[in-house]
């Protein structure tokens, strides 16, 4: 088989520049058996910290060290306690924080693990299947995985039917990076945004995800209406009272003002499960001996009331009001039985 | 997970770091520090020219004091990581991996003490508690309280026994199975499982799923299909024929059974489709929840059902 050595080809870029230093930083910590000093850090050539500003060099050293923390690599000082930070202080890769202490995970928690996992890679609604498996990876290394006592064929379709806007969309929000993108709308029409992406979400096999696209208000876009993507730009920050939970919306919640307080009422025999399934976390569930009560805003009583028709089996949803709900209820039953006579 | 900070132009930096960092975790727990060409780009994401610039990156990387470098062969098809100077990890999470990570475990209700072994081994110093890991990451799908065990009974041939209501019963009833495997579809749980005592393969809805006895036998050796939700429904339900108002109607209703949806000729945008269904109280609710949108053409029976099953539900 021929071998042939990797050779370097191009001319390096900015990001090619900050990534070759934070990298190289990385690989020095990593072969180095001592710790090293601050000076042999910024002074190093093939590092590029190198400025006639002392200072900044040290700042710039300061947010490579950040950046590789937010890959799971931590740089610690080591000092006497109480010493300052000086450039003759001394750096070393924190083993215990940074090394994955892979003998803590028992067999079984690893095989777990990995059944969760791959029952979720199996599901082509997920942006994150990269970081799945990198996850996968891991936890496969520090146990060997039985196969399972029964391997199912499947006709799911899986991977292969991901969309490829997820990649982007899930980068550009672990990054909280601003996303440029084409969005086409339930009408057909293209409009260009540029989205600052809160949360994201699967629900009823679709892929959404939630952002302020520079309105100042919280939207929600199917990801498999984005039709382009261009490069992320900018940073953001994700509101701290945000909650993705929030936006699992219901078919009743796409109607012009607040709306008005519809409650329903579960046959006895539903379990939590399917209640909380329906329900999605939304409004409050009030249970009172066998009898489960669910009071939600709704927007449009007629989509409530069929959201409730259509749940019917075998939740065997009742109305209970406003009355308009009752009404809306009715009228759609009396419309179809129509149709049919 | 960092939500700020970051300038504008380190974006493409981060990705380089992060693909740099996992292909050199990867070599690193690979068997003979080797891996396939194809399988590399795969886990970073990339195509040719993404790998190139990653291996570029590896290549410039050097500790000029002692000389080091980091040695990646390449044949037609591998990549091997020669000598100990590029070995890397195995490393904790990533921010955005522990986020991730976060998420599944709560989404299937990981077992307490096994989570705790697992966040401590893998999740870097402080992200467990901090309030951000899984602030960003929502889903649709419920698991319910048995994931574990389910999956569990499946991984070491338990059979058990659920208590389960189908859409069609009227109350729950217990089933004695052989467990297979959990699966989603359209956003629900299932476990596809063998029914012992009708001998053949079903799909129990996770929600729908009451309560689970482990039994003291084994599971036995099954022909498993792993048929999906539309293909069994064509082999083992009903059919009926509906008319819907548009072909963005039909499909845009999801539903597994739906099939031979077909322009009505003079009559557009209407379409005319099969659909295979077990549950009759299922389709004659989802038809009246359209409010008179969707027609049910054949058969003639199902059409007399729902007049009179609709007439019970007014509350008046």
């Amino acid at each position: 088989m021929p071998v042939e050595p990797v050779t370097p080809a191009r001319t390096r870029n900015r990001d090619d520049n900050a990534a070759h230093r934070i990298l190289n930083l990385l690989f020095m910590l990593n072969i180095s058996r001592t710790p090293l000093s601050t000076e042999q850090i910024i002074d190093a050539d093939e590092l590029g910290y190198t400025s006639s500003n002392r200072d900044s060099s040290l700042r710039k050293f300061r947010r490579d060290r950040e950046k590789l923390a937010e890959h799971g690599i931590v740089i610690r000082e080591i000092r006497e306690d109480g010493a300052r930070e000086t450039e003759s202080s001394r750096w070393a890769i924190d083993r215990k924080a940074t090394q994955a202490d892979l003998g803590l995970i028992l067999q079984e928690d690893a095989e777990a693990l990995i059944d969760a996992i791959d029952e979720h890679l199996e599901r082509s609604d997920i942006p994150y299947r990269a970081a799945l498996e990198r996850i996968r990876r891991k936890v496969s290394q520090g146990a060997g995985v039985l196969p399972r006592a029964a391997e199912i064929p499947s006709d799911r379709g899986g991977q292969g039917a991901a969309n490829p806007a997820l990649k982007v969309i899930w980068t550009a929000f672990s990054l909280r990076q601003k996303l440029p993108l084409v969005y086409r709308d339930a009408k057909g029409r293209e409009s260009r945004r540029t989205v600052s992406i809160f949360g994201i979400f699967t629900l009823e096999g679709n892929c959404y995800f939630v952002g302020d696209d520079g309105t100042g208000s919280c939207k929600t876009f199917r990801a498999d209406r984005v039709t382009r993507t261009l490069l992320p730009r900018g940073t953001y920050r994700i509101p701290p009272d945000f909650d993705v939970g929030d936006y699992l919306f219901l078919p009743f919640d796409f109607a012009p003002g607040d709306g008005v307080v519809a409650t329903f009422r579960f046959d006895r025999l539903a379990t939590d499960e399917e209640i909380r399934m329906v329900t999605r976390g939304r409004g409050a569930l009030e249970r009172s001996g066998e009898e489960t009560r669910w009071r939600v805003q709704a927007r449009s009583l007629t989509a409530a009331a069929a959201w409730a028709l259509s749940h019917q089996t075998p939740l065997r949803i009742v109305p209970e009001g406003p009355r308009e709900l009752i009404d809306a209820w009715d009228e759609l039953i009396s419309q179809a039985v129509t149709k049919h006579e | 997970m960092n939500s700020g900070g970051r300038s504008s132009k380190a974006s493409g930096a981060n990705l380089r770091i992060a693909r740099t960092i996992d292909l050199l975790s990867l070599l690193s727990s690979s068997r003979k520090a080797a891996v396939a060409i194809e399988d590399a780009k795969r886990a970073l994401e990339v195509d040719d020219a993404g790998l190139e610039e990653v291996l570029d990156l590896i290549d410039g990387l050097s500790d000029e004091e002692t000389g080091a470098r980091i040695a990646i062969m390449r044949t037609e098809d591998d990549l091997a990581l020669i000598g100990d100077a590029g070995k890397l990890g195995p490393y904790r999470l990533s921010l955005d991996e522990a986020a991730v990570l976060t998420h599944i475990l709560d989404s299937v209700r990981f077992d307490r003490a096994a989570r705790e072994r697992v966040e401590r081994a893998l999740l870097p110093p402080g992200a467990a508690t901090a309030p951000e890991t899984d602030q960003g990451i929502g889903d649709g799908v419920r698991y319910g309280p048995y994931y574990g065990l389910l999956t569990e009974a499946a991984r070491v041939g338990i059979r058990c026994r659920i208590r389960y209501r189908s859409a069609g019963e009227a109350a729950p009833s217990w089933r004695l199975v052989d467990p297979g495997q959990i699966t989603t579809e359209q956003g629900v749980a299932y476990l596809i499982a063998w029914d012992v005592e009708a001998d053949g393969e079903r799909r129990y809805r996770l929600d729908r799923i009451g309560e689970v006895t482990e039994t003291d036998d084994s599971v036995v050796h099954h022909a498993w299909t792993g048929e999906s939700t539309a293909a069994s429904l064509r082999v083992s339900g009903k059919e009926a024929v509906l008319v819907f108002p548009s072909r963005v109607d039909a499909e845009r209703r999801r539903w597994a059974g739906l099939h031979d949806v077909q322009e009505i000729p003079h009559d557009e945008p209407r379409v005319r489709a099969t659909l295979s269904y077990t549950s009759e109280s299922w389709l004659l609710n989802q038809v009246l929840a359209a409010g008179g949108d969707i027609e049910i053409i054949e058969p003639e029976g199902l059409r007399d059902r729902l007049r009179s099953y609709g007439q019970r539900l007014i509350i008046g």
